[in-house]
């Protein structure tokens, strides 16, 4: 890959937009010159998206990939990803037989080797499993420009729209268990749970399965199954999908069966 | 911008703007085996390229961004062995493996597939299915059923590791992928028929050849979008085109007010259209969310897409009626006002009604009166598309000499020319429609839906228009199968003997009523057709078949493979296995007392001929107990039927296993209607030009029909050079649809082909004189490429061919036919399902569809098994997971391939198909029909399957896992001894 700066003034063919940039920068410091001289138009290219478009009317399209940010590491016991790690990067990293199924409900393999985590999770909603299970595994994002993470909310989704994830952290990245239900084997759900045994004996659950719902909670080993809380979450999670009874019903099920899995984990792992 | 992009090892230096896909500027740079399927989420895949080795999805990344890696298109992997002087190294071994496997049906997913193998057979020389399965996971296709590309890569693997070389074209071999075959009747021996030869466009389609609608790319084509209507039902007040005609780069906008009037059906049917003519280019009324409302041309599709933007127009919202109940209620809304309504038959735009149907055979209410139990149900089932990866797409120009030139991807290229001339007020003698290859079709190109978008385009530029529609507008603005509401009524002796057989179906055309008529009409036809009675009932079966086919504010339904049978199956086989059931009867058993049997007369052939003269027809072939007998030997039945020990799943309580069968019946063709034209001519060489109107949509017709005419010849199939469906040089053919090409286009090859086999004789006698030795034509044999005397004296088709050319008394061997049938001998099979239910959650996994067929004598097995099995794959989704779903305002749930998902290589069940062949007297060769009937029974056999694993009897199609669950839970509450008594 060429190691020097890239950037070019696109040919006026398109009236609607005269004047269109495209830089790849090298270094984080080259990145931040950008930032300053272009401020709020510049667009950014994080890797593979569902769908390759401009949007809006940016002066700059700035290309993310010679950063580093498809990189993965180990340290601590956590995992980081870059912002453009792709969904199957991430499958090979995590080694979780759950989050590869998940991964493969998602997409074929060809999108898994385009789509980056930034454009996922830009993307994602309470159908997207694999999103489900960073969840369950409290997964933390660091936005370019930031100096804090964040937990995956409305907000972070919303930052996405014009910045890219810097550093995707898995902290503790053990014990996954996922289950779901869809019309065929690689359908999308339209229920789903996944939970995530923690280091400090809590089970962070998160739950999904319609568009519009996202919904996380923790339970405690020989404290609480969990169940009346999830039914209570899907009591009004109603749409052209699936009824909220049967979800509520479900969702039982499927929480009930990742706990159970969960347990075996833990289980087996003693033996040995 | 300059761009270099790295390309098959070759640097590519192009000019670029930034926001231009890789997906565009590859097709731009004339990598054109990068293909489109319009999708917006990478679903598809159809657009694979290898980045650093890797498939990725071209269309998810811009060109910018592929600057410094390597690229790698099907361009660069291996090309035809023989051309001309220069020999090269021939097909990778992952091309031949396609095509010698039959993976390439239609091959517009073709050079995705064997990239995505590519990049795994790199990494993973030695893969198991699975892991093949999930290497092609991203590349969805709908013609295959991923069998038999799964078979190529795992063959490529073994040649690979071989170090096997490939073979030249002539040597390429389908006959190890053959499927099973049985011999009811006797076949006679034949050369070539019978024999799994290679499709003739499977080595262009393996090298992503620019053999499709898009691929041709003119100087200074514009390129088409279409302004869709976001109301299910308004009048347009008005509209502004200002804005969008001033925007640099915009050629043409065109609205209502810009064009002529002329109302006409999109359903590409033979004339007279047997339909209302309902329907405008444009309109100034919109009927359901998609509806058009405006065309735009302009230089780049992105200037197009921003000129639909700047049109203001102003809708004046009238009430939707999106629930066929709600079409007929008084005081409705009228959906078709327009003064110009041409009726057809009884159908009745005050009503909401685009046709009717009331059929009565023999005496109903008599037979329900003889009968010792009666049982009556309603079921549902969905509205469902096609889902073909190609989209529709069309090309329109001028040629050198005023005419119009239609390329587009089409099922009915003469349909299309005789239907588009009023609409854009052409004589026909002005219009060459080209159907070049076609990306898959399944009924819905058997709509004349777009060809006038770019053909009024070009009337008003003068300049070539491309317009390929969107995955999101395949959803909301093509056609679908109707969806249908249907209520059973069956009275029967207890000992299964079936009295009477009423089916009462409300059929939901959506906004227009193409196909209305005549797909309902199927829907009864070939479902109740199949079922009369036993006993005396055989001679005087009594039928009932009444149907309401009403418009509603939602997409039109049209034509989808199997043409309304399996909308008539769910309900009748799912009636029929709940009928045996409850009188304690083996399904089986019930459905082959009751079934049709040979030498009886098709019933519905005594009383209904869409619209025109019924002509009484008996049934000749009939394979359908061999068909039983086969498939339960398959797929266990008498292991598996009533044994308790399986359907259990030791250690797991939440699982159960099922199995089901489905038994059915199609057509071939329609009778006295459906006509198809050949014509043959001989080369210097001996070889052959065969020319068919036929529509080779990735069927493999063009081989079929080839291997006819080289049979008849006897010579080679390679010696038949096929050209076909391209309306100034192939005779006339109604199109690919009915089930008619191998039976009507094939006889008519058949016909031609006898014709010039004759001429042959007569000048190989002719020879034979010259040199002394008397022979009557008649005696002289056709085989191995040489006319053959008694003697054994023979004369080379070439020596013939320079003969009549050259030599003396010259003339050009040729011939031409065509044909049309009185008869539609039905292909029969059973079809069987075995399912694994979970019954906490409802969720249902196909294990296996096994299919055992009576199609007569299979002309090309490898073809025709892949018409089965790729016809399965549909058959699977619409028993378990496709719909299309809308909201009461008519809004679409369903825009792209993942809220409609359609099967992945790395999920699909166990297929087979097994060929039980009888001898249709009336066939080309004892061939019937293959492809659409594969369609019909495996939904109910699901069901039915569900209903053995776990009580469930789910009356609305498709079996999701909801339905499943309820249907449950319904047993639980009402019905403790699990008894189904919902009758």
């Amino acid at each position: 890959m060429a190691q020097t700066r890239l950037c070019w003034v696109g040919r006026c063919i398109q009236m609607t937009k005269p004047e269109l940039t495209y830089a790849r920068p090298v270094s984080w410091d080259e990145l931040e010159s950008l930032q300053q001289e272009f401020a709020e138009r510049i667009m950014y290219l994080a890797g593979g998206d569902y769908h390759a478009k401009v949007k809006g009317n940016p002066a700059i399209l700035i290309d993310l990939q010679e950063l580093d940010l498809d990189q993965v590491e180990f340290a601590d016991g956590a995992i980081t990803l870059g912002g453009l790690v792709n969904l199957q990067q991430l499958g090979n990293a995590l080694e979780s037989g759950d989050m590869q199924e998940a991964i493969s409900i998602e997409a074929g393999v060809n999108l898994r080797n385009s789509l980056s985590l930034t454009n996922y999770v830009k993307s994602s909603n309470g159908r997207s499993v694999v999103q489900l299970c960073l969840n369950a595994m409290e997964t933390e994002y660091l936005i370019g420009g930031d100096e804090d993470v964040q937990a995956y909310s409305p907000a972070l989704k919303a930052k996405l729209e014009d910045n890219f994830i810097e550093e995707i952290r898995i902290p503790n990245p053990i014990s996954l268990a996922f289950a779901s239900v869809g019309r065929s084997p690689k359908d999308q759900p339209v229920v789903a749970v996944a939970a995530s045994r923690r280091s400090d004996a809590r089970i962070h659950i998160a739950c999904g399965g319609a568009e519009a719902m996202w919904a996380e909670f923790d339970i405690y080993y020989g404290d609480d199954d969990g169940q009346a809380t999830i039914r209570h979450l899907f009591s009004n999670v109603r749409d052209e999908w699936a009824s909220a009874e049967y979800r509520q019903e479900v969702a039982a099920v499927l929480l009930s069966r990742c706990l159970q899995k969960l347990w075996r984990d833990s289980y087996s792992k003693e033996e040995l | 911008m300059k761009l270099y992009l790295l390309i098959n090892d070759k640097t590519y230096e192009t000019e670029c703007h930034p926001t231009e896909s890789l997906l565009e500027v590859l097709r731009r740079l004339g990598l054109l085996s990068v293909k489109s399927g319009g999708c917006v989420r990478g679903e598809c895949g159809a657009c694979t390229v290898l980045m650093d080795g890797e498939p990725v999805n071209a269309c998810m990344f811009l060109a910018v961004q592929a600057q410094g890696h390597s690229l790698e298109t099907l361009e660069q992997f291996g090309q035809h062995p023989e051309q001309g002087w220069k020999k090269t190294e021939g097909f990778d071994p992952i091309q031949k493996a396609f095509i010698e496997s039959g993976s390439i049906q239609c091959g517009y997913c073709t050079p995705a597939m064997i990239l995505a193998a590519k990049a795994l057979l790199r990494q993973n020389p030695d893969p198991s299915e699975s892991e093949v399965r999930e290497a092609l996971s991203g590349v969805l296709c709908r013609c295959t059923a991923y069998v038999k590309p799964v078979q190529a890569v795992l063959k490529a693997a073994a040649d690979i590791r071989q170090n096997k070389k490939t073979s030249p074209e002539s040597e390429l071999n389908a006959q190890a992928y053959e499927p099973e075959m049985v011999a009811v009747d006797a076949i006679p021996e034949t050369e070539i028929i019978g024999k799994s030869e290679v499709k003739v466009d499977a080595a262009k389609l393996a090298q992503g050849k620019p053999a499709f609608t898009a691929d041709l790319q003119l100087p200074g084509t514009l390129i088409a979008k279409v302004l869709r209507s976001p109301y299910a039902h308004a009048r347009i007040v008005s509209i502004d085109t200002s804005k969008a005609k001033a925007l640099p780069g915009v050629a043409a906008v065109m609205t209502w007010e810009d064009l002529p009037r002329v109302v006409y059906s999109t359903a590409g049917q033979s004339d007279p259209i047997p339909g209302p003519l309902d329907m405008f280019s444009l309109d100034n009324k919109v009927r359901f969310v998609g509806d058009r409302v405006a065309f735009v041309a302009a230089e780049t599709a992105e200037i197009a897409e921003k000129a639909l933007e700047l049109i203001d127009v102003i809708y004046e919202p009238l009430p939707v009626i999106v629930d066929p109940r709600d079409s007929m209620k008084e005081g409705a809304v009228r959906i078709h006002d327009e003064a110009e309504y041409v009726n057809f038959a009884e159908s009745n735009p005050l009503i909401n009604l685009a046709a009717k149907i009331r059929i009565d055979i023999g005496d109903v209410e008599k037979g329900f009166a003889e009968a010792d139990r009666i049982f009556e149900q309603e079921y549902v089932v969905p509205k469902v598309h096609q889902a073909h990866i190609e989209p529709h797409v069309a090309l329109t120009y001028w040629d050198e000499d005023d005419r119009l030139v239609i390329r587009t991807s089409t099922q009915v290229p003469f349909h299309v020319r005789r239907q588009m001339a009023p609409v854009l007020g052409l004589p026909i003698k002005r219009i060459r429609v080209i159907k070049p290859r076609i990306g898959g079709g399944f009924g819905n190109k058997q709509e004349v839906l777009i060809e006038d978008v770019a053909a009024h385009l070009t009337i008003a530029t003068g300049r070539p228009v491309l317009y390929e529609m969107t995955r999101e507008e395949e959803f909301i603005g093509s056609r679908s199968r109707h969806p249908m509401r249907i209520r059973m009524k069956t009275g029967v002796k207890l000992d299964g003997t079936m009295t009477a057989n009423q089916m009462t179906v409300l059929s939901d055309t959506g906004a227009y009523g193409c196909h209305a008529l005549t797909v309902t009409g199927n829907t009864g036809q070939k479902s109740m057709g199949l079922y009369i009675g036993d006993g005396e009932y055989r001679k005087h079966p009594n039928i009932r078949f009444y149907a309401d086919i009403v418009y509603t504010n939602t997409p039109p339904a049209g034509a989808y493979r199997g043409y309304g049978v399996p909308q008539g199956y769910w309900p009748l086989d799912r009636h029929l296995e709940n009928i045996a059931r409850s009188l304690g009867m083996d399904p089986i058993e019930f459905r082959l007392k009751n079934a049709i049997r040979p030498g009886e007369f098709q019933p519905f052939s005594t009383a209904w001929n869409e619209g025109r003269e019924p002509v009484p027809e008996v049934i000749h072939t009939v394979g359908l107990e061999q068909a039983v007998a086969e498939g339960r030997k398959a797929i266990g039945w008498d292991e598996k039927f009533g044994n308790e020990a399986w359907h259990a799943i030791p250690g797991k309580p939440h699982l159960r296993r099922g199995i089901g069968v489905a038994t059915v019946m199609q057509g071939s063709a329609i009778p006295n209607l459906d006509m198809g034209g050949a014509s043959i001519k001989i080369n210097d060489d001996g070889s052959f030009n065969l020319l068919v109107g036929a529509t080779d949509l990735g069927t493999g017709s063009d081989t079929i029909l080839g291997q006819i005419a080289a049979e008849t010849l006897g010579v080679k199939l390679e010696d038949i050079i096929v050209t076909s469906s391209d309306t100034d040089t192939t005779p006339f053919d109604k199109g690919a649809y009915a089930s008619s090409t191998t039976y009507i286009s094939g006889t008519a090859v058949l016909k031609a082909a006898k014709e010039v086999a004759q001429k042959i004789r007569q000048r190989a006698a002719q020879i034979f004189e010259a040199k002394g030795e008397k022979v009557e034509p008649s005696d002289v044999v056709l085989r191995d490429r040489q006319a053959i005397a008694p003697s054994g004296s023979q004369i080379s088709m070439a020596q013939i061919a320079l003969d009549s050319l050259h030599w003396q008394n010259q003339e050009q061997i040729m011939a031409s036919a065509s044909h049309v049938s009185p008869n539609s001998p039905p292909p029969f099979a059973a079809q069987f399902a075995t399912v694994l239910v979970d019954i906490e959650t409802g969720q249902v996994k196909v294990e296996e569809l096994i299919m055992a067929v009576d199609s007569g004598v299979i002309i090309n097995p490898v073809t025709a098994s892949g018409q089965i099995e790729g016809g399965l794959a549909q058959a699977l989704g619409y028993g378990v997971c496709e719909e299309m779903r809308y909201d009461a305002n008519g809004q679409p749930r369903e825009r792209d391939l993942v809220n409609y998902h359609i099967f992945r290589a790395d999920e699909m069940p166990e297929i087979r198909s097994i060929f039980v062949q009888t001898y249709e007297e009336t066939g080309p060769y004892g061939a019937k029909a293959v492809a659409e009937i594969p369609l019909d029974g495996a939904a109910p056999a699901i069901g039915n399957a569900v209903l053995d694993a776990c009580g469930a009897n789910v009356l609305d199609n498709p079996l999701t896992p909801e339905r499943i669950w309820q249907a449950m839970k319904h047993n639980l509450e009402s019905k403790p001894n699990g008894q189904d008594q919902r009758f």
